[in-house]
């Protein structure tokens, strides 16, 4: 309410930027209320929403790119007290990521989801959407702990959608997972707020990085408190050695659930980690060993995840365990950006959003395949490239930007991390970027061998709508034209606050 | 106008028979092979010396005709005559033969006529292999084989020449006839040029010790075929070391040993048939014209090595004679082939065929056995890898399975206690090191 | 406006968009189909013509885009660039008519068209590529490309020739990653410069620049098929004849070996890479290989595969031009890549031929074929003989030019090595001339199609004489201008030793 009081009171000084930044939270939000009161439209009014949300993320990006970051306090209450608004060219990019792949997925439910279904599904997903964009906009860390609770029990809920006794073992062990890691993060939270009085991150970036706060900085309550937080946010995140939930999760979910989760949810929990680490955990986390643990965790689920992927049977699985792989590239930031700042900040932020569209393209595709032949058993995939091409076509063309082929986004991203990586002598690192691509290879080139040969059993073929294939397919071009678009992407990115990253050199 | 009509006549000669190769050229004219070598005979009846320079095909090749030229050519086109009138008709149907009749055919003139050396080795090469076409047409067994014989020689000499080639090229930009050969003359290390041309055209031409495949050709092939290796390979293969070969002062010692081949060639030949005699054998019965020839024609090659030799002791004196050379070598093979001609009629074919032959064919079936006795071994190794590869594969993967048991979610790696632990651990280390 | 520089894009283009539309297109519309390809593939000959005209009159032919900050994409026609584009553009035309002939009424031709195009527009990107990450691009779109050609047939056997092709392809294209990225980390530069952009680098950067060498020639020698890694090579003769033939005389076989080239001549260059002592293993790592695949090629019985081997040895001699280091044998190579090409897809398509008109797939059945099928024989001969380096068809002067060049830097070892190769080819090649000419014809042929009184139909027919007649011809008319080796002495006087 206090938005709209803001909104009432100062109607002339209310700059068009803060318009869409509102927007982009209070546009969903009206979704879903709208959604349990009208069920019966609720197809149409997500996919209102949906699209709205993209032209207000354009809205935005035009504002900011002429303006630069942005900063808005809400209701006129500035930090600390009151809550502030915060978009650069990093929240502006996961803004525009989510806003991209919600519309596709968005797109693809209309068709996915019987009504009855959709009911239930469409305002959580827009409460999901509420939660995200809220969360890239949030500039402290109180506000990221409500979006993250948000978001994570929306998107429990979308993966017990189905209701069959897989899902929701997978969703309860999602939930309990996620509870733990909120909690976590919330004692660090207090910890923080006991230690400084502030849950701003730019004033405790400033506490803890001012000269005289050294002494302030190096409590046991702070160190708790990057333990806490840093863990929860990785088991959020999943990487490797907390994946353990993920593979159940995403692999037992409707295909677009499993799309959002993996191209969307976990980016979150990483947003904000990368927020953290590089802004008031900057003075705490300047040692090698830490960076270097992380990086050793990244290398791990980098290789870890795609053995895994290339041992199931069962094609959502490894699309799961793809995505754990996956993750361990972007923990690659850590050991790389205090020396090679802007090409690890670069290759990361690339990698985030390419792997966003070519994940969500491949569950979708998975989604299809599922429906086509009543099972995603990868042997039995029974030439579904001639029955199936848009599909198969779009799987293929993800596939390369996971495994990081040229023209790709995930090419430009694992570029960026190899010349970092190179720069910085890190051969180690090298050899395991190089390895994973390699490992991708193998698991989406078994899966596309699959469907250029007729299986031994057939199955009865149910027919697919267009609106599926060509979601999966326009996002997976997306991710592959991503490519060449890094010189816009890029500078997009370098939009920020001078203190925010100044810990990664920019 | 006539010099004209001349040097048009050059190049058609040899096209000329090029085209008629074609099946369906000639399948649609009356005697295609008359017709084919007819420019070729108005050129050896015209008295008129004519060259025309082809600047762009190959290295800028060319046609030419004098005196000496004159000579081999004449005899070529009697033997490439009589050749045609004895073969008997049904060998005109079978579906190659004029095709590769026609072919060697070009191959021959090119050679004869051509001013370059890049010409005349391409028209040797088709030469040589249209006329291993034709040693296996409807051949037998043996034919087969001496046929073979001829190809390993063509080969090998095709090599050496080729290399000979290779340092013409790294010495000099041109390749006509006179200036290649003064220009590999003048150099110091043109002795491996010498060798290689030695050694190619020997082989080519069946000059002792490389007489093998032409006994074995002779010995199981027909008259036409006879005639053929006289007027083709043979006869373009010496005119081709008269062409090729450079001569210097100081390379006595091959001048030397050339003319002792020669020599031995010579007397390994008189052996070869006074043997014969001895045993009251008839020379020229019962299939042992072909026998007789042969050896005659051995003969005749080990005199020209002994006139080479010569020439290349003393290149000065050689200079002089030799426009002598071609009319020896036109008129040897005329009489060659008319003693062919006069005796062959009632050929057969004799039974045993030469030791050396049989040895080498013994040989063959050797290398074959150790061969396959190798690939038996390599299959071997190849099943027994294999099986310890899986073997430990399987090893590892079943350990793996034990380990990674994920079917319904339930290995120890996705159970709760670890993962807990894990992230108890995880939290501590990150506070820990921020420490 | 400057128009030409968009003439290297379009190009590229000239195949990309009809394949893409090809994709789109339903099965039954052949003759739009053919249409589509046909356009295409006269559109990029023509432009590729104009090309030629223009850079043999000192035209500039390029094209940037931006690709990343400090990286470009850049598509230029050089003189080395355009043998290439001149040599896939023709041979593509070729390959489509006869592919159209060889599918005719079997299924996914869509797909296969699609991706036909699809490959020769990668084929076109790794010859224009001014840089190597623009060539690494298309580098990796080509491998992208041929697998489904592989797979096409759909069988399990196809599916296992695919994995093999990808397990050495995608390890490769990898190693030429890294070797890419390290280079660019280390100078900041990846583009294509007359001899080479390295010569400045001080001798404490040797090691690195070893190392990085060896990286991209392993990389690039998984398509060019050199020793250790050509196993992929033979296995994916499981394609149809088009796709062999194109796979093997222009598409993926020669990236490898064009690639080769420019990594020596124009990222090292030449003298630098020989101050650094890597030519001479990579010229004994190719002297070997070219004997060990011709030693290979004797023992296989069925047909494709003893090309395929043959094509392991052939093109080996490429890169043993390029690693000769002197301006004689580097035209001998660079010229190879055309001769090779022409009468390897020669050799190719007659087995297609064979295979589609008679069921034939091994040596062992093709006794008396040559009376069946005089007109395929015949290229097929023209095309062995090539092989084998006879003169006057082209494969001769290939071979001239190498052993020229060994003798001009003093490595005669080199000629040794080219004469066993000629007596090996002439071991595999000449016994099925032999067969198929002078033993008697069975009684009847493994399964035989009818054709009237015509040996096959006039697509299989055509192509495969049109590409004889062209290997015929390069060595016949090898001085005039615009024969493949002339270019080749232009590119080596104006690109590898340029004044």
């Amino acid at each position: 309410m206090a938005i709209e009081n803001a909104l009432m009171t100062f109607p002339m000084a209310f700059p068009l930027v803060s318009l869409f930044a509102v927007t982009l939270i209070l546009l969903p939000l009206v979704g879903v209320i709208c959604c349990f009161l009208m069920p019966r439209i609720s197809r149409t009014l997500g996919l209102f929403t949906s699209f709205a949300n993209v032209i207000s993320v354009a809205g935005l990006g035009w504002q900011i790119l002429e303006h630069d970051s942005y900063r808005h306090a809400v209701g006129g209450w500035g930090a600390p007290l009151g809550i502030e608004l915060y978009a650069d060219g990093l929240s502006l990019l996961m803004l525009a990521t989510t806003a991209i792949v919600g519309l596709a997925i968005s797109v693809y439910s209309t068709a996915y989801f019987k009504p009855a279904a959709g009911v239930r599904f469409w305002p959580i997903w827009l409460c999901l959407l509420t939660a995200l964009n809220t969360l890239f906009l949030s500039e402290d860390i109180f506000n990221l702990y409500v979006t993250l609770e948000l978001l994570s029990l929306s998107a429990v809920a979308l993966t017990a959608l189905t209701g069959s006794k897989e899902a929701l073992s997978g969703a309860m062990r999602y939930l309990l997972a996620s509870l733990l890691a909120s909690l976590s993060y919330l004692l660090g939270v207090v910890l923080l707020y006991h230690s400084f009085g502030s849950v701003d991150i730019s004033i405790l970036t400033q506490q803890m990085q001012a000269p005289s706060a050294t002494l302030a900085t190096a409590t046991p309550a702070v160190w708790a408190a990057l333990g806490l937080m840093g863990a929860g946010l990785m088991l959020k995140t999943a990487i490797f050695p907390l994946h353990f939930w993920l593979p159940p999760a995403h692999g037992s979910a409707p295909a677009p659930v499993s799309a959002l989760l993996s191209a969307l949810v976990i980016k979150a929990s990483f947003y904000i980690l990368l927020r953290l680490w590089f802004t008031l955990f900057e003075p705490l986390v300047d040692s090698q060993a830490i960076n270097s643990l992380l990086g050793l965790l990244g290398c791990t689920a980098i290789l870890w995840g795609s053995v895994q992927a290339i041992r199931q049977t069962r094609l959502k699985l490894l699309i799961a365990y793809s995505t754990v792989a996956q993750i361990g590239y972007l923990f690659l930031i850590f050991p790389l950006a205090p020396n090679m700042g802007s090409l690890a900040w670069n290759g990361v932020a690339y990698l985030i959003i390419s792997h966003a569209l070519a994940k969500s393209a491949m569950f979708l595709c998975a989604g299809n395949l599922l429906r086509f032949g009543g099972h995603d058993r990868i042997a039995d995939l029974d030439r579904v490239v001639q029955r199936l091409p848009l599909t198969a076509a779009a799987f293929a063309l993800a596939g390369v930007s996971i495994m990081g082929i040229p023209p790709s986004g995930g090419f430009i991203g694992k570029w960026l991390l190899l010349e970092a990586s190179m720069n910085q002598g890190r051969w180690d690192l090298v050899a395991v970027i190089v390895i994973g691509g390699l490992l991708a290879a193998v698991y989406i080139f078994k899966v596309i061998g699959y469907t250029f040969i007729p299986a031994k059993v057939t199955h009865e073929a149910h027919a697919v709508s267009a609106r599926m294939q060509w979601s999966a397919l326009l996002l997976a071009i997306g991710a592959v034209l991503l490519g060449f678009l890094s010189l816009p992407v890029l500078s997009l990115l370098n939009i920020s606050d001078a203190t925010i990253t100044s810990g990664v050199g920019l | 106008m006539n010099i004209e009509f001349y040097t048009t006549t050059l190049w058609i000669a040899v096209i000329w028979p090029l085209l008629l190769s074609i099946p369906a050229v000639h399948k649609r004219l009356p005697w295609p092979r008359y017709l084919a070598i007819i420019p070729a005979v108005l050129l050896t009846v015209s008295p008129i010396d004519a060259s025309i320079n082809i600047p762009w095909l190959l290295y800028g090749t060319g046609f030419a005709i004098d005196g000496n030229v004159r000579w081999i050519l004449g005899a070529f086109v009697v033997i490439w005559l009589t050749t045609v009138s004895i073969t008997l008709p049904s060998n005109e149907k079978s579906p190659f033969s004029s095709t590769l009749y026609l072919l060697t055919l070009t191959g021959s003139l090119g050679a004869l006529l051509t001013t370059d050396l890049v010409g005349f080795f391409s028209s040797t090469t088709l030469m040589g292999y249209s006329f291993y076409g034709l040693l296996n047409q409807n051949a037998d067994k043996t034919q087969q084989r001496a046929a073979r014989l001829y190809l390993y020689f063509l080969i090998t000499a095709d090599l050496a020449l080729f290399e000979a080639l290779l340092l013409v090229a790294f010495t000099t930009q041109y390749f006509q006839f006179e200036v290649a050969r003064q220009a590999m003359s003048e150099i110091s290390s043109s002795s491996v040029y010498l060798y290689m041309v030695l050694l190619g055209f020997m082989l080519k031409a069946g000059i002792w010790p490389f007489y093998i495949w032409l006994t074995a050709t002779f010995n199981s092939g027909t008259r036409v075929i006879a005639l053929l290796l006289i007027a083709s390979p043979i006869t373009i293969s010496l005119l081709g070391l008269l062409r090729w070969l450079p001569l210097r002062d100081d390379i006595y010692i091959t001048g030397l040993v050339m003319q002792l081949l020669g020599a031995s060639a010579i007397l390994h030949s008189v052996l070869k048939i006074f043997t014969r005699l001895i045993f009251k054998q008839a020379l020229f019965k019962h299939g042992m014209v072909y026998f007789t020839t042969a050896w005659l024609l051995i003969a005749f090659t080990g005199l020209f090595s002994l006139v080479l030799g010569t020439a290349l002791l003393n290149p000065a004196l050689w200079q002089q004679y030799v426009y002598l050379v071609y009319p020896f070598i036109a008129i040897t093979s005329i009489t060659l082939t008319i003693l062919i001609l006069v005796t062959g009629k009632n050929h057969r074919k004799p039974e045993s065929t030469d030791d050396v032959f049989v040895l080498i064919n013994k040989l063959f079936h050797k290398l074959k056995k150790w061969h396959q006795t190798t690939q038996q071994l390599a299959s071997q190794l190849q099943l027994t890898v294999k099986s310890l590869w899986n073997n430990s594969g399987s090893f590892v993967s079943r350990q793996y399975q034990q380990v990674l048991n994920d079917k319904n979610n339930k290995s120890f790696l996705t159970s709760w206690k670890l993962n807990i632990t894990l992230f108890l651990i995880l939290g501590l280390a990150l506070t820990w090191l921020a420490i | 406006m400057n128009w030409n520089a968009w003439v290297p894009l379009l190009v590229v283009i000239s195949s990309l968009l009809p394949g893409l539309i090809i994709f789109s297109l339903p099965e039954d519309k052949v003759r739009l189909r053919i249409t589509l390809n046909l356009f295409g593939a006269l559109i990029k000959f023509l432009l590729v013509g104009l090309m030629l005209w223009g850079v043999y009159n000192g035209f500039h032919y390029e094209i940037r885009l931006p690709l990343l900050p400090n990286l470009e994409l850049v598509l230029r026609a050089g003189p080395l660039a355009l043998l290439f584009v001149t040599l896939s553009s023709i041979l593509w035309l070729v390959t489509t008519v006869y592919a159209i002939g060889y599918l005719e009424d079997s299924p996914h031709r869509s797909r296969f068209f699609g991706f036909f195009s699809l490959c020769v527009t990668a084929t076109t990107g790794v010859a224009l590529a001014g840089n190597l990450i623009t060539f690494l691009l298309f580098y990796e779109l080509l491998t992208l490309a041929t697998y489904p050609l592989i797979v096409h047939r759909g069988t399990e056997e196809a599916r296992q020739a695919g994995k093999t092709y990808l397990r050495y392809t995608i390890s490769g294209g990898a190693l030429l990653l890294i070797g890419t990225a390290w280079l660019y980390s280390l100078t900041g530069n990846l583009e294509f410069t007359p001899k080479g952009f390295l010569t400045n680098m001080g001798e404490e950067h040797y090691p690195a620049l070893i190392t990085i060498f060896i990286l991209l020639i392993a990389g690039l020698g998984v398509k060019a098929a050199l020793f250790p890694l050509h196993g992929w090579l033979p296995q994916a003769m499981i394609a149809p004849a088009p796709v062999s033939a194109l796979l093997h005389a222009v598409a993926v076989v020669k990236a490898g070996a064009f690639g080769i080239i420019r990594v020596v001549y124009e990222v090292f260059g030449v003298e630098f890479s020989a101050t650094l002592g890597v030519l001479t293993p990579l010229a004994w790592l190719a002297a070997f290989t070219i004997i060990y695949g011709s030693i290979r090629a004797l023992y296989q019985d069925d047909l494709k595969r003893r090309l395929a081997y043959s094509t392991v040895s052939q093109v080996s001699y490429i890169t043993l031009g390029v690693a000769i280091a002197g301006p004689i044998a580097a035209i001998g190579g660079v010229v190879h890549l055309v001769h090779q090409g022409v009468m390897k897809i020669t050799l190719f398509f007659c087995a297609g031929n064979l295979a589609e008109t008679l069921g034939i797939h091994k040596i062992s059945e093709m006794n008396g074929v040559g009376r069946r099928m005089p007109w395929t024989m015949a290229a097929f001969t023209i095309g062995a003989f090539g092989m084998i380096g006879a003169p006057p068809i082209a494969g001769f002067f290939s071979k001239w030019y190498l052993g020229l060049g060994a003798l001009n830097t003093d490595q005669s070892w080199v000629i040794f090595v080219l004469a066993g190769s000629s007596l090996l080819n002439a071991t595999y090649f000449l016994p099925i001339l032999h067969r198929a000419w002078f033993k008697t014809l069975p009684e009847s042929w493994p399964e035989e199609h009818d054709f009237g009184n015509k040996e096959t139909t006039w697509t299989l027919l055509l192509p495969p004489l049109i590409t004889a007649a062209m290997a015929l011809t390069a060595g016949l008319l090898v001085t005039m201008p615009f024969s493949p080796l002339e270019w080749a002495k232009l590119i080596s006087a104006r690109e590898f030793y340029q004044p």
